[in-house]
């Protein structure tokens, strides 16, 4: 990997929603003052259309820098809870926020500005693949905030070099494996610069050589990460904090160690122990 | 399914030139030779001359032309011969016999030498509506996608099918097309979602 | 029914194009004010979808098969404008990437089977749906499976017209060859639209268009497709569906089109196109027409008292979270 997105020369300069001259945001301080979270999330609750309770009374934080995992058997509103992240559930967006990204609730009017904060990386890479070309697909995000030209050309190579995958600009995506398609779509999402990275299963369909690499790809990216995953060991390896939901709501939230090896709560909502704690073997 | 490919073409000079030129050279072609008169004429030659030195040019398989050709002649004969059946019908039948392949053999040059997203980009700038670019873009994109999901529920039946009647077959058939048009409108919501994620309005 | 280049002369292929285009600048002005931006991906996976539904074969009697058109079934699941816009993408694709269809031809092909076929076989599809006394469901589908076979034939008869006015064949040739084909070959599309109708009812009912909208905004596209549509038959149809044929050749005669008499190389079936009893092979071909007609409506509406139970579908299965 040749750079971490943020000390990226060719990736500063001001991002989409921001006039020039506004880069600078709250930076982590070292005196001990209270940093500004990159997420919080504060009560939020969720109906379905048809009235069913996806989510109800669900409150957490995410720091700048942390990675952390969310963990709950099918149905318990993960993916739910991953798309009010970016803003895209509910359809309308709330009088009162539950969201607030980087300090700013998330509003009708900050809607934009949370799109491009939160990057969103959908569970099935298909969906979330939609040009013709590689490069037109990674290019989606920036020509939508404006960026064109060399700018973007530039601003593509970056990208894709990030991922491991330098010059697949020409590519089709039908002809991709499944391991490069997802990294195209995280080239495609870091491409837009969010502060934090959200992502739906990023390891559910690949192989181990595939989960392997695309794991040393995020421990790369710096910022905050929440992943919604089944794959314990990710989690094991990735994420310092856990979260686990179970029919829409937060049943208990901790340090990553702790809560997994915790045998009774796993299974009380449909988990396991990963096998690396049970036998001790730290996978690196 | 074959989807004509791009990386195992031959880069020569047909392919390296603008998409928009060879739109309109395809057009002009088709166009003069369509309006060639309705009988065998010495003037066939002249489309014919242009068409065979572009096919050296661009270096298309012998064995593709032909074959390419010969699937096309099932529907220009089953159209063509109707004009067989009319007095006066054999001067026509051989002109369009020959107009209609001399046609075919520029659309394929076309297609050869030009990706289909290089001619999207062309078609994007002769300003075809955005409704139907972005319409193109999204159907070649996930033309596969979906014939693959087609296979496998197809695959899927077939494994559990144990009656050769016709009417279990059309049924069959009937119940994968419709879920797959269900499946497909589900997919369009996740795109339409992963689409605003990143900025689209 | 995709016409290749080379066919048509140049006043029907612009014609044909000129029609085409007003229909789909109309589905596209309809598109742009209705459709939510929610739909609109939903327009190229649609294309997408009819593209892949072509390739599964139909078993067909003796070891044949075929495959679905789509244009009807697209209008019945996504609405006339919908399926204009679809339907047009499909028929680019497959002139510009697999040569089915002419380029030229392309308008001819795009009023054929985009507007007369889906806008069309949409029209008889929703009157047929309010005439009808069946339960939902059922008529639905039976109006559907009708439509299939309805605008099969139509589309075939405006492309017997366009050949028949490019004088690439005789009226009296083209109109029987065409129109019969092609009410064989309804039988088959109406029968795929209206199973596959029946599936999408039974898995998700809502996806069916044509159950709800605004009557008024309605009305008027009904209005606007099917002047588009008369216009075609005007042009392409009319001027030989009337009764003086031979009023037509003179006109072709003075123009300088026909040619002098030569003998067609396969002596026709009928030479002097008259049958004993009948008549002209036209008039066999439009009484065979109406027939065809009575014994589609009855078939259609065989399948959909079959196939359909008389009350609604199973309860619907709420989405599963994650």
């Amino acid at each position: 990997m040749t750079g971490s997105p943020k000390s990226d020369p060719a990736l500063s300069g001001h991002r989409p929603g921001e006039r020039p001259g506004q880069e600078k945001r709250a930076e982590p301080s070292l005196k001990g003052e209270e940093t500004v979270p990159a997420l919080r999330i504060g009560a939020l609750s969720y109906c379905y259309p048809q009235g069913r309770l996806a989510l109800e009374g669900v409150s957490f934080s995410v720091t700048p820098t942390e990675c952390i995992a969310v963990l709950g058997p099918n149905g318990a509103g993960k993916s739910t809870l991953l798309l009010h992240l970016n803003g895209l559930l509910p359809d309308h967006p709330p009088r009162q926020p539950s969201i607030w990204v980087e300090g700013q609730p998330l509003l009708a009017g900050t809607l934009e500005l949370v799109r491009q904060r939160v990057g969103l990386l959908f569970q099935d890479p298909d969906d979330q693949l939609i040009s013709a070309t590689v490069f037109e697909d990674v290019a989606f995000g920036p020509r939508q905030w404006g960026i064109a030209g060399p700018d973007l050309q530039a601003l593509v190579a970056r990208c894709l070099g990030l991922v491991g995958l330098p010059g697949f600009e020409e590519r089709e995506p039908h002809r991709l494996s499944q391991g490069e398609k997802r990294r195209v779509c995280l080239a495609g999402v870091l491409a837009c610069r969010p502060s934090v990275l959200v992502l739906d299963e990023p390891t559910s369909d690949l192989d181990p050589r595939g989960r392997r690499e695309f794991k040393a790809l995020l421990r790369s990216l710096p910022g905050a990460k929440v992943i919604a995953t089944q794959d314990l060991e990710l989690v094991v390896d990735l994420c310092s904090r856990v979260l686990i939901l179970d029919q829409g709501r937060l049943v208990a939230e901790g340090p990553t160690l702790p809560l997994l090896s915790n045998e009774e709560l796993m299974l009380a909502h449909g988990l396991e122990r990963p096998h690396s704690l049970l036998h001790h073997h730290p996978h690196r | 399914m074959h989807l004509p490919g791009t990386e195992s073409r031959r880069r020569t000079l047909l392919h390296r030139a603008w998409p928009r030129l060879k739109l309109a050279a395809a057009l002009v072609i088709i166009a003069g030779t369509a309006l060639l008169p309705r009988r065998p004429d010495a003037l066939y030659l002249v489309p014919a001359a242009v068409l065979a030195g572009l096919w050296l040019v661009c270096r298309m398989p012998l064995l593709y032309t032909l074959r390419r050709l010969l699937v096309a002649q099932v529907f220009i004969l089953g159209i063509a011969v109707l004009a067989l059946l009319s007095p006066a019908g054999r001067p026509v039948f051989l002109a369009t016999l020959a107009k209609s392949n001399l046609c075919i053999l520029a659309l394929l040059v076309l297609t050869w030498t030009t990706p289909f997203p290089e001619l999207l980009q062309a078609l994007r700038r002769l300003r075809l509506p955005p409704v139907m670019l972005t319409t193109l873009a999204l159907m070649y994109r996930y033309l596969p996608v979906l014939a693959e999901e087609a296979r496998r529920m197809e695959r899927a039946r077939a494994s559990r099918t144990f009656s050769r009647k016709r009417r279990s077959g059309w049924q069959n058939l009937g119940a994968i097309i419709g879920h797959l048009f269900v499946r497909t409108a589900d997919r369009a919501e996740r795109i339409y979602l992963a689409m605003c994620a990143r900025g689209w309005k | 029914m995709h016409l290749p280049d080379g066919f048509l002369d140049a006043k029907t292929a612009l014609l044909s194009t000129g029609a085409a285009a007003a229909g789909v600048g109309l589905a596209l002005r309809q598109v742009r004010t209705s459709l939510a931006p929610r739909q609109r991906p939903m327009l190229g996976l649609a294309a997408a979808f009819v593209f892949a539904a072509q390739m599964l074969n139909f078993p067909v009697a003796g070891g044949t098969s075929g495959h679905l058109l789509g244009g009807v079934l697209t209008a019945v699941l996504l609405g006339p404008a919908a399926a204009v816009l679809v339907m047009t993408c499909v028929l680019i694709v497959q002139c510009l990437m697999f040569n089915d269809g002419g380029l030229l031809a392309l308008g001819a092909n795009v009023f054929n089977m985009a507007i007369v076929n889906a806008c069309g076989g949409y029209l008889v599809f929703r009157l047929l749906k309010r005439l009808t006394r069946l339960e939902k469901n059922r008529a639905t589908v039976f109006a559907a499976a009708f439509a299939g076979w309805c605008g099969t034939v139509l589309a075939s008869l405006t492309c017997a017209g366009q050949l028949a006015l490019s004088h690439q064949s005789n009226w009296s040739v083209a109109f029987p060859a065409m129109a019969l084909s092609h009410m064989l070959i309804g039988v088959a599309e109406g029968l795929a639209t209206g199973l596959i109708t029946l599936a999408v009812l039974r898995a998700r009912p809502q996806l069916v268009a044509g159950t709800g909208g605004k009557p008024g905004a309605d009305r008027l596209g009904f209005l606007a497709y099917g002047l588009v549509i008369s216009l075609g038959l005007a042009f392409f149809v009319a001027p030989f569906a009337c009764p003086w044929p031979d009023g037509l050749e003179a006109v072709a005669r003075n123009l300088g089109f026909a040619s002098k008499a030569a003998p067609p190389l396969i002596k026709a079936p009928v030479s002097e196109y008259r049958l004993p009893l009948i008549g002209s092979a036209t008039a066999a071909t439009a009484l065979a027409g109406v027939i065809g007609t009575l014994l589609a409506f009855a078939a259609a509406y065989m399948l959909a008292r079959l196939l359909v139970p008389a009350l609604g579908a199973r309860k619907e299965d709420a989405p599963a979270g994650n």
